[in-house]
C-alpha cells in the first residue's frame, strides 16, 4: 500500500487477501483496467495477488463444450481456492464462476464456497467492501453500458452507479434502453457478425439518446472492445472506458505498455 | 397399442411420479385490485376498450333507449332480439323501430342480446350459450346491444368461476361462454386496432339498476 | 415439423430488408412498453409469475392424470378426444374427421400447432379449401408465406403488399380500387363471412385446456375463433399434450398474464371457453366437436432437462424482446415458432439436426428469461440443445477445432504465454496508430468475422499477467 493514502476508501474488510481473476480480455487488451482493479481493491484495504491464471472457461461452456468448460474450471478452482474473495473487473466471467460452475460440478462443497465469494469489481466494493466512495475525479459525460450478465444473472445494476456518482467531476446519462444487449454475446459476433453489427447500430443509436458524451464505459471488456470497434470504425470520437480505470482515476494511460 | 396407449405408457415414465389422484385446488388470488366500486370500476374500463355504457332503471326502459342509441348512431332502426334479452318484440310496439328475432341478415345488422354477466376486473362481458342466447350473432352484427344487470357484475374472475360453478347446468358448464372486453378488432393492418375485423364495430351496454 | 436450415442466406436477406427492419424496430420499441403498463396494473406480478409457473408446472408433473381428467370430462359432454403421435398421425386423424363430417370447406382460426403439422396443406392436398380466418394468417395464406411471428403472423407484410394480394386473389367488383385499410378491411370481413357462414367443418387450436371442466380456451381480439367454432356444424381443436391447467382459476390466472404478456391488455378482447357439442335443446352449435391431442415430441421433453420449456403460453413476449429477433424477423429461423422460445422448441419438435442453427443465433443476453410470464430459463436450455451438438457433432469443424484448442491450450500456461506473445506481436504489426490507440481493420481467416463491421483494439505489447510478474508484485508481500 502506498504511504501516503488520500482518503482512503472506508471499507469493512482490511486485509482480507483477494486474488484477482483479471479475465483473459483484459490480460490481453486493456491490463490498465487490470491495475486499476488492483489499485482500488488495495485502496479499499485488501492485499490483492495475481495468481498465473487461464480461462474460466465460458466461452467452451457457452458452446456447448462441458468436457473443456470443466477442465478448465478445475484449474481456476485449484488456483483460487485460497483466497478470501475472488474478485473479477468483468460480469460474464464473474456469472461464470458465481452462477455457473456451481452446475458444472452439482453437489460439490468447494465449487459451491468458491462462488459464494467469487464477485464482480464493482458489485464487490459496494456490497461486500462497503467502500461509501472512491477516490478519483474525471471532469466528462459519460453513458454507462449495463452488462446482459450483470443485470441478469448477478443483479448489477445500481453498484456502478452508485460508484461513478462519487467520481468528482463526472457526469453521468442514461440512455433510453439501457436493458438492451450490445450484441457481443462472447463468439456470437464472430459466428454471425452481421446480425451482431445490426444489434450493435440500434445500441449505438440508443446510446446516443443520453445526449452529447465524452465516453462510453462498462464492466465488461467484451462489451467495450465490440462496441468500441464499431464506434471506432464509425469514425466516433467517443472514448471507450472500463469502469475499473474511471474509478481509480487512471483514464490517462490507456495504452499500459 | 394405441396412440393413446403409446402416449400415455411415455408419460407414466416422465411425469414425476407424485401419486397425484385429486386436483389441487386453488383460489386465483391475483386479481387485478382496485380502488373504485366494482361497478365503476367495470364501466370505466368498458369505456376504456370502447364500449359505450348508458344506465337504465329496468328492462322496461330498454326498447326506448336502443331506439335513442341506433338514432344517435344514424344506423337503421331495426334490430335482432335474442332470446336472452328477456324481451318479446311487442315490447319494442311503441319504439318505433323494426323488429325481427334471429337470424341475422345483412340488412338486420343490429343484435340485441342479454349475458351471463361480467367481469369488473377485466371489464369485460361474459355471454354464454345459456337460456337459448344464439351467441354465434353476438359474433357476427355490425352493433351489439347488450343488456347487463348490475346484479350479476362479479368483481374478479375468481368470483366469476365461482358464480359458474353454482350455476352449472347437469354438472357442466355452458356449451360455450365468452368474455368480451370490447368491440373486435384487429392489429394486422396497423396500429392502432382498427374496429370491426368480424365481428362488431359496436357494443353498447345497457347497465339495469346499480 | 419442418424447419428451413438455410439461415445464413435467410438472416442476410432479412437484414437487407428495409420495411421489415422498419416493422421490427416498432416491435422492439411498442411491444416492452406496453407490456410493462400492463404489469404495473398487478400489485405483484412477480408472486403472479410464480404461482403461474407453479400451475403449469402442477400439470406438467402430473399430465398423464391432467389429460385424463380433461378427457373424461369432454366426453361426459358428448364429445370426442384423439391421440396423435406426430404431425403425420395428426394430419391423418383431422382428414378423416373431416371427410366424416362430408367437408369440403374448412375455416381455421389461429394455432400454431396446425402450423407446425402442417395441416392446410395436408387438407388442400385432400381437396379441401382450407380458409384461414386470423386476419394476419389469411394474408399470408394468400401470399402462399409463412408466419414470420406467432401472434402477428404477418408482420413482414406491407399494406401495398396486402392491397396488391387482395386485388390479385378477390375476384369482387369494386367500384373503387382498393387503398386504405379501411377498405381493406369492409372486404375481409365480407370476404371471410361467407366463409364463416358456408363452411363444413371449422377448426380451432387452443389457448388452454381445462381439466377441471373439460373447457377449451381459445383467445382472440377478432372473434374469429367463435364464428370458426360456432357456426359449421363440426368443431374440431387441434393442440398440443402440454396445454392442459388444472382448474378454471388457474386458466384466469394463466389469461391475465397473458393477454399482458403478449399485447398490454388486460384480457383478449374474445375469450372463449368452448364445452362439448350442442345440448338437446340447443338450437345452434356444432353436433360434432373433437379435440385432436398432439404429442410431436412433447412427451420427450417432458421429465428431461428441457421440461420447463412445455411450460410455455405462447405470449411471445420472448420474441418481441429478442435483440437477435428484432434484427432478423422470424422467417429467417425457418421455423413456424421462430425467436428465443422456438430455438428451444423447434429441435424438439423436428429434430436437432435440422434445426441445429437456431439454439446458436442467441447472444445468451437473458432478456428473455426475465419477461417470461412462467419464468423459463431458455438460454439455460439453449445452451443444453449446444452442448448435445457439441457432443454429437453437430457444429462446424473449425468451431469444434476452435473450442477444442482453447481448452488445451488453456492446460499448458507457459504455451499460452508464448503463443499469447507471439500473436499480440503480429496483431501490432497489423495494427495502426491512431491518437492514443492501435486498431486493425482487416484480419484474415477467422478474424475476419470480427473485422467485417468492427475495428479491432490492438492488443498491448505485454499482458496484464506478464506485467504483474515482470513487477514481481507478488513476492513483495
Amino acid at each position: 500500500m502506498s504511504e501516503a493514502d488520500p482518503a482512503p476508501m472506508k471499507s469493512v474488510s482490511r486485509g482480507k487477501r483477494v486474488g484477482l481473476l483479471a479475465t483473459c480480455l483484459v490480460d490481453a487488451f486493456r491490463p490498465n483496467a487490470g491495475f486499476a482493479a488492483v489499485k482500488l481493491l488495495e485502496q479499499a484495504g485488501y492485499t490483492v495477488e495475481v495468481p498465473a491464471q487461464g480461462c474460466c472457461g465460458q466461452p467452451n461452456f457457452n458452446g456447448g463444450d462441458e468436457p473443456g468448460a470443466r477442465q478448465m474450471a478445475l484449474s481456476i478452482i485449484q488456483t483460487f481456492a485460497q483466497f478470501d474473495f475472488v474478485v473479477v473487473p468483468s460480469c460474464s466471467c464473474a456469472a461464470m464462476i458465481r452462477v455457473h460452475y456451481p452446475e458444472l460440478f452439482p453437489d460439490d462443497a468447494e465449487v459451491a464456497a468458491l462462488a459464494a465469494k467469487t464477485w464482480e469489481l464493482t458489485s464487490f466494493l459496494v456490497d461486500v467492501a462497503q467502500v461509501e466512495a472512491v477516490d478519483a475525479a474525471l471532469d466528462a459525460t459519460i453513458v454507462l453500458h449495463d452488462s446482459c450478465s450483470g443485470l441478469r444473472e448477478l443483479n448489477i445494476r445500481e453498484q456502478p452507479r452508485a460508484l461513478l456518482a462519487g467520481v468528482r467531476g463526472l457526469q453521468q446519462k442514461e440512455p433510453a434502453n439501457p436493458d438492451v444487449c450490445c450484441g457481443f454475446g462472447g463468439t456470437f459476433c464472430v459466428k454471425y457478425p452481421d446480425i451482431s453489427a445490426r444489434i450493435a447500430a440500434k445500441k449505438m443509436a440508443d446510446l446516443q439518446t443520453a445526449g452529447p458524451c465524452d465516453a462510453l464505459v462498462s464492466t465488461d471488456l467484451g462489451c467495450l472492445l465490440h462496441l468500441g470497434g464499431s464506434l471506432h470504425r464509425e469514425g466516433s470520437e467517443l472514448r471507450v472506458l472500463h469502469i475499473a480505470e474511471v474509478l481509480a482515476g487512471m483514464t490517462d494511460n490507456e495504452e499500459a505498455d | 397399442m394405441t396412440a393413446r396407449d403409446a402416449i400415455f405408457a411415455k408419460l407414466r415414465q416422465r411425469s414425476v411420479a407424485n401419486g397425484r389422484t385429486e386436483f389441487r385446488y386453488a383460489r386465483d388470488s391475483f386479481a387485478e385490485v382496485s380502488a373504485a366500486a366494482p361497478l365503476d370500476r367495470f364501466v370505466a374500463l368498458a369505456i376504456e376498450e370502447s364500449m359505450t355504457v348508458e344506465h337504465l332503471a329496468g328492462l322496461d326502459d330498454v326498447p326506448g333507449a336502443v331506439g335513442r342509441y341506433l338514432r344517435a348512431q344514424h344506423l337503421p332502426e331495426q334490430v335482432v332480439i335474442d332470446t336472452s334479452a328477456c324481451l318479446a318484440a311487442d315490447a319494442f310496439a311503441d319504439s318505433g323501430l323494426k323488429v325481427s328475432m334471429p337470424p341475422l341478415r345483412p340488412d338486420h345488422e343490429v343484435l340485441v342480446s342479454g349475458c351471463l354477466g361480467a367481469v369488473a376486473e377485466s371489464g369485460a362481458l361474459v355471454i354464454s350459450t345459456n337460456d337459448g342466447h344464439a351467441i354465434a350473432n353476438d359474433f357476427l352484427a355490425e352493433t351489439h346491444i347488450v343488456i347487463l344487470r348490475a346484479a350479476r357484475l362479479f368483481a374478479t374472475l375468481a368470483d366469476l368461476w365461482d358464480g359458474m360453478r353454482a350455476e352449472a347446468q347437469g354438472g357442466f358448464m355452458p356449451r360455450e361462454f365468452c368474455l368480451v372486453t370490447g368491440p373486435s378488432r384487429t392489429a394486422d393492418l396497423g396500429v392502432p386496432a382498427k374496429l370491426g375485423a368480424h365481428g362488431p364495430a359496436r357494443v353498447h351496454v345497457l347497465l339495469l339498476g346499480g | 415439423m419442418h424447419v428451413e436450415r438455410d439461415f445464413a442466406s435467410l438472416s442476410d436477406k432479412a437484414l437487407h430488408d428495409e420495411s421489415l427492419g422498419e416493422a421490427l424496430d416498432t416491435v422492439a420499441s411498442v411491444m416492452p412498453l406496453i407490456r410493462n403498463q400492463a404489469l404495473t396494473q398487478l400489485e405483484d406480478f412477480a408472486a403472479a409469475r410464480e404461482r403461474a409457473r407453479e400451475v403449469r408446472d402442477e400439470a406438467l408433473n402430473r399430465l398423464d392424470y391432467y389429460l385424463e381428467q380433461f378427457e373424461a370430462q369432454v366426453l361426459a359432454m358428448g364429445g370426442h378426444v384423439h391421440w396423435a403421435r406426430d404431425d403425420h398421425d395428426a394430419c391423418t386423424i383431422v382428414a378423416r374427421l373431416c371427410e366424416e363430417a362430408d367437408a369440403k370447406l374448412v375455416t381455421k382460426s389461429k394455432s400454431m400447432v396446425t402450423e407446425e403439422i402442417e395441416l392446410a396443406a395436408a387438407l388442400e392436398q385432400r381437396g379441401l379449401e382450407v380458409v384461414e380466418t386470423d386476419l394476419g394468417e389469411y394474408i399470408i395464406q394468400l401470399r402462399g408465406e409463412k408466419p414470420s411471428h406467432i401472434l402477428a403472423p404477418a408482420l413482414h407484410v406491407t399494406i401495398p403488399q396486402v392491397i396488391d394480394s387482395f386485388n390479385t386473389h378477390h375476384k369482387i367488383e369494386r367500384d373503387r380500387p382498393l387503398e386504405d385499410t379501411d377498405q381493406l378491411l369492409a372486404e375481409a370481413r365480407a370476404v371471410l363471412r361467407e366463409k364463416f357462414i358456408n363452411a363444413d367443418v371449422g377448426i380451432t387450436g387452443a389457448n388452454f385446456l381445462i381439466a377441471e371442466t373439460g373447457g377449451v380456451v381459445v383467445v382472440t381480439n377478432e372473434g374469429n375463433a367463435d364464428l370458426t367454432a360456432s357456426l359449421p356444424d363440426t368443431h374440431i381443436v387441434v393442440t398440443g399434450i402440454e396445454k392442459v391447467v388444472p382448474t378454471m382459476d388457474d386458466a384466469g390466472l394463466m389469461l391475465r398474464l397473458l393477454a399482458r404478456s403478449a399485447i398490454g391488455q388486460r384480457l383478449s378482447n374474445y375469450t372463449s371457453f368452448f364445452h362439448g357439442p350442442r345440448r338437446e335443446g340447443d338450437t345452434a352449435g356444432p353436433s360434432a366437436f373433437h379435440v385432436v391431442l398432439v404429442d410431436n415430441g412433447r412427451s420427450d421433453m417432458l421429465g428431461s432437462e428441457l421440461q420447463d420449456m412445455l411450460r410455455c403460453i405462447r405470449c411471445s413476449a420472448c420474441i418481441n424482446h429478442c435483440p437477435v429477433y428484432t434484427a432478423i424477423g422470424g422467417h429467417a429461423y425457418g421455423s413456424v415458432y421462430p425467436g428465443p422460445m422456438g430455438a428451444v422448441l423447434s429441435p424438439g419438435f423436428a429434430d436437432l439436426d435440422s434445426a441445429r442453427h437456431l439454439p446458436n443465433a442467441s447472444t445468451f443476453c437473458g432478456r428473455c428469461e426475465e419477461v417470461c410470464p412462467v419464468a423459463i430459463p431458455i438460454p439455460k436450455l439453449l445452451r443444453h440443445w449446444r452442448t448435445q451438438e457439441f457432443s454429437r457433432h453437430l457444429r462446424p469443424r473449425s468451431e469444434r477445432f476452435g473450442l477444442g484448442f482453447w481448452a488445451w491450450i488453456n492446460g499448458r500456461p507457459t504455451l499460452y504465454r508464448f503463443v499469447q506473445r507471439v500473436s499480440a506481436g503480429i496483431l501490432r504489426r497489423l495494427s495502426v496508430a491512431e491518437g492514443a490507440g492501435r486498431w486493425i481493420r482487416r484480419l484474415p481467416g477467422p478474424g475476419a468475422g470480427w473485422t467485417r463491421h468492427r475495428d479491432l483494439q490492438a492488443p498491448a505489447a505485454k499482458s496484464f499477467q506478464a506485467q504483474w510478474r515482470a513487477q514481481n508484485r507478488d513476492s513483495r508481500k
